[in-house]
């Protein structure tokens, strides 16, 4: 059976069928993808003073990505200008390279993912200052002021840990390496301190996991990974950077469906062929799209 | 009317088993194709200049300091909107004018507007919101 306007253009909407139908499901993902970041607006605006997290996010491999992605993006739209010119080899090698891209943000996403499953933040019952434990000096500027929670790694906790998961396993205390060098510092102050250390003389700029503070387990009010239910913030970005690794992820499978599996089309109706590759284009560069959004709403305001 | 000429052998040409590694000849563009893609091609190049320079931009924006919240929001914002209008308008091939896909994104873009304008509204009228963009 023959599919209709799978290349000619349909007279009352002046396009190909796929055409259409990819647009209109983009509309879609419009709304999705609008949804979720005007609920991420209204949290990030109506939250109270101090109470947003900062800079928990690294900003160079979030800005690498983006690279990434819209290099994917490029190599797209150029592989569908090569079988317009009927060089499929040129089209096959930019795909891969596409395909390349998209594995690499993939790749880069998890490593992101679980590098952020092992960073405890601890919220304290009694505070402590930085007066009484000088590593915690990123915390807060103010020696004397009580710090009430604590971000670092937690020996031994792996992943995942919680304050109820330490108390089955008998633990009394807990060690915690703060990390304010990462995760409370901006990426402002990040710089200028790691300025400060190259002057210095610098030893300690390649390192600040800081020596560990016993904790007792009784002065946990709260602990958590840096996970979802961690706060509203990484709830939300868990979520959109998730559904947003999906989309990258199906992407993936429909460019490699069509340039291996489906490629005997080529030779049987390449203008359709051609057609399949700029409707998934379009797609991806969707996908990228939502990206580059993403990238600054997330990782920097 | 599509640019592209399919060659009459195309159907009929034998099937071989290395179909995905040849270069096919099935598609042989017209001169003004050609010409046509080749302009394309540049443009594709621009823009992906421009996006480069966009992603390198807004970085740097973090590194300086604004005197207030919403400026450092609207300026990552422009940059972003800049980015994006430039893949819808080339990457998308939205530039050349088709107007069906104008008229399903409008309406999209409608409810996208209610949706961020209601809630942007909605804040005014919360307790204490607001604080982080002043």
């Amino acid at each position: 059976m023959k599919i209709p306007y799978t290349t000619e253009i349909r007279e009352d909407t002046g396009l190909y069928n796929g055409k259409v139908g990819m647009w209109l499901f983009l509309a879609s993902e419009v709304m999705l993808f609008g949804a979720l970041f005007s609920a991420y607006v209204l949290l990030r605006i109506g939250a109270r003073e101090g109470e947003w997290p900062h800079g928990l996010l690294n900003i160079p491999i979030g800005a690498f990505n983006t690279l990434v992605l819209i290099t994917s993006s490029m190599t797209v739209a150029m592989s569908w200008t090569a079988l317009k010119m009927g060089n499929f080899s040129l089209y096959r090698k930019l795909q891969v390279v596409t395909l390349a891209c998209a594995v690499l943000f993939l790749g880069v996403k998890a490593w992101e993912y679980s590098e952020k499953f092992h960073h405890y933040e601890i919220w304290l019952n009694e505070p402590l200052t930085a007066q009484e434990y000088p590593q915690l000096a990123g915390h807060s500027t103010d020696l004397n002021a009580p710090i009430t929670s604590i971000i670092g790694h937690i020996d031994d906790a792996g992943s995942f840990a919680t304050l109820a998961s330490l108390q089955e396993q008998g633990k009394s205390t807990v060690e915690i390496h703060p990390d304010e060098f990462h995760y409370r510092l901006s990426a402002r102050e990040q710089g200028q301190r790691r300025k400060a250390e190259r002057a210095a003389g610098g030893a300690a700029a390649t390192s600040h996991a800081q020596a560990g503070i016993p904790i007792d387990v009784s002065n946990i009010a709260r602990l958590s990974a840096f996970v979802p239910k961690h706060s509203t913030f990484f709830a939300m970005y868990f979520t959109l950077t998730g559904l947003h690794a999906l989309h990258v992820l199906g992407g993936v499978l429909a460019f490699a469906y069509i340039l291996w599996p489906a490629s005997k089309m080529w030779r049987q109706d390449p203008e359709r062929y051609t057609n399949s590759i700029e409707v998934t284009g379009l797609f991806w560069h969707f996908v990228d799209l939502v990206w580059i959004f993403a990238f600054p709403v997330l990782y920097l305001l | 009317m599509s640019e592209i000429s399919t060659s009459p052998g195309a159907l009929t040409a034998p099937a071989s088993p290395s179909v995905a590694t040849s270069k096919s000849a099935v598609i042989s563009p017209s001169a003004a194709t050609i010409q046509k893609i080749q302009r394309e091609r540049k443009l594709y190049a621009a823009v992906y200049a421009v996006l480069l320079i966009g992603t390198v931009l807004t970085v740097a924006m973090y590194y300086v300091h604004f005197d207030a919240v919403w400026q450092m929001v609207a300026v990552a914002l422009l940059i972003a909107a800049t980015k994006a209008a430039f893949v819808v308008a080339v990457f998308m091939h939205l530039w050349h004018g088709q107007r069906d896909i104008y008229r399903i994104m409008f309406f999209t873009s409608i409810f996208v507007a209610a949706l961020l304008g209601f809630l942007t509204y909605s804040l005014f009228s919360l307790p204490g919101s607001g604080h982080y963009l002043r």
